[in-house]
């Protein structure tokens, strides 16, 4: 039942993500909420549950893309792997905990995508822009949904 | 893991049948947007408008066309073999969703293979072209814009008839959607706000669609054999609502 929740919840950022419209000023990049999903599950859930639900939201990113099908799921699942086997050491209430894991998930997906796009410095710029968005993204989501589990009493 | 996710990758019937799976289970989320309370009365303007928006698009597209047609005659006519060019079947489609990607330009729309769309269709608007499609399901399809740098479109400068091939730029520092036409001959006279159309080369684009307007032309860094012009699309890729499908013709 947790699964499939937290997978209607990867379809719905995943939606948000394909409705939301490109910061062309911040360099053509436009927030990233699967990152922090990836890194909530990862740090939360069993390391399992928490592989296969960054797999499912790499595919589901990857649907509603032009990119080679896969592509994300692969840099997710390399995410939630080095995430969830880090995790005793990180301390996941702490915010710029949560702006580092987000960060660098979302740099894991953008290097192994450059492999597909190249790389350029002005590549370069906008993973670090879309890093810091995914991370700030992260932070919101954590106290969001900490929130909500408190409030219902989630496991 | 890799080696399924590569596998994945592949141009396969198990992959892509995975794909559309996927498609169709987000569609309905993605559609939802247009049924929060605050968007709804966007949502019925737009339909009290798609009607006209249609017809004067149309309009302004054939005006277009029949002044590249014109240019056409005059040229064929010194030929004395004139060659009509065939009307096309167009299909008016929706924006749905954006790329779900930081790292790929592409649109998807609510029109798919029920309704004859099958890819590589070109896709424009009233302005000029906007993309092909790539990854058609049977409600939906996925339109790479021009302005990713994987698509790409056979072109030539409406006066000089230079030909050259246009794609996107990859670049985070500029602030709006850029292109470049690559392969213009290093002799060529490029005149910033000269008209970039397609040359219809290739087979996917029609010959005669605006792409957009060049800004400034350089000789090639890398080899010096041909100059790269900088183009400003004619069409405003951060406000598409609606686009035309070109699906055969009539």
């Amino acid at each position: 039942m947790k699964t499939l929740i937290a997978i209607a919840g990867i379809l719905i950022a995943v939606a948000l993500q394909a409705r939301m419209p490109t910061l062309w000023w911040l360099g053509g990049v436009h927030v990233e909420l699967l990152p922090a999903l990836v890194v909530y599950a990862a740090l939360t859930m069993h390391r399992r549950r928490a592989l296969v639900l960054a797999l499912v939201a790499g595919l589901t990113q990857d649907a509603l893309s032009a990119a080679p099908f896969g592509i994300s799921a692969l840099a997710y699942g390399i995410a939630a792997i080095v995430t969830t086997s880090l995790r005793e050491a990180l301390d996941r209430d702490l915010p710029w905990m949560q702006w580092s894991a987000g960060a660098l998930t979302s740099i894991t997906a953008s290097i192994i995508v450059s492999f597909a796009v190249g790389i350029s410095i002005g590549n370069a710029f906008k993973m670090l822009m879309a890093a810091s968005i995914a991370g700030m993204a992260t932070v919101v989501l954590f106290f969001v949904l900490d929130y909500a589990r408190l409030a219902w009493g989630f496991e | 893991m890799v080696g399924w996710i590569v596998f994945l990758g592949q141009p396969t019937s198990f992959s892509t049948k995975l794909r559309m799976v996927f498609v169709q289970l987000c569609t309905p989320f993605v559609e939802l947007g247009d049924y929060l309370p605050f968007v709804q009365s966007r949502r019925l303007l737009a339909r009290q408008n798609q009607q006209l928006r249609h017809d004067n698009d149309l309009l302004r597209q054939e005006v277009r066309a029949l002044s590249e047609t014109g240019r056409e005659n005059l040229r064929l006519r010194q030929l004395l073999d004139v060659k009509q060019h065939a009307a096309f079947r167009t299909v008016t489609a929706r924006v749905i969703g954006r790329d779900a990607s930081n790292w790929w330009r592409s649109l998807q729309i609510d029109r798919g293979s029920n309704d004859g769309l099958t890819d590589n269709m070109a896709v424009l608007n009233a302005d000029g072209l906007i993309g092909k499609t790539v990854s058609v399901t049977r409600g939906q399809a996925r339109v790479l814009l021009l302005i990713d740098p994987n698509c790409k479109a056979a072109a030539f400068l409406q006066d000089t008839r230079e030909p050259g091939v246009v794609s996107g730029v990859n670049t985070a520092f500029n602030i709006s959607p850029h292109l470049t036409m690559t392969y213009v001959n290093r002799d060529a006279k490029v005149t910033p706000g000269e008209s970039v159309i397609t040359s219809g080369l290739g087979g996917v684009f029609p010959k005669g669609i605006l792409i957009g307007a060049t800004t400034r032309a350089r000789m090639n860094r890398q080899t010096g054999m041909y100059q790269d012009v900088d183009i400003t699309p004619a069409v405003d890729f951060r406000r598409l609502e609606e686009v035309f499908v070109i699906a055969g013709q009539e």
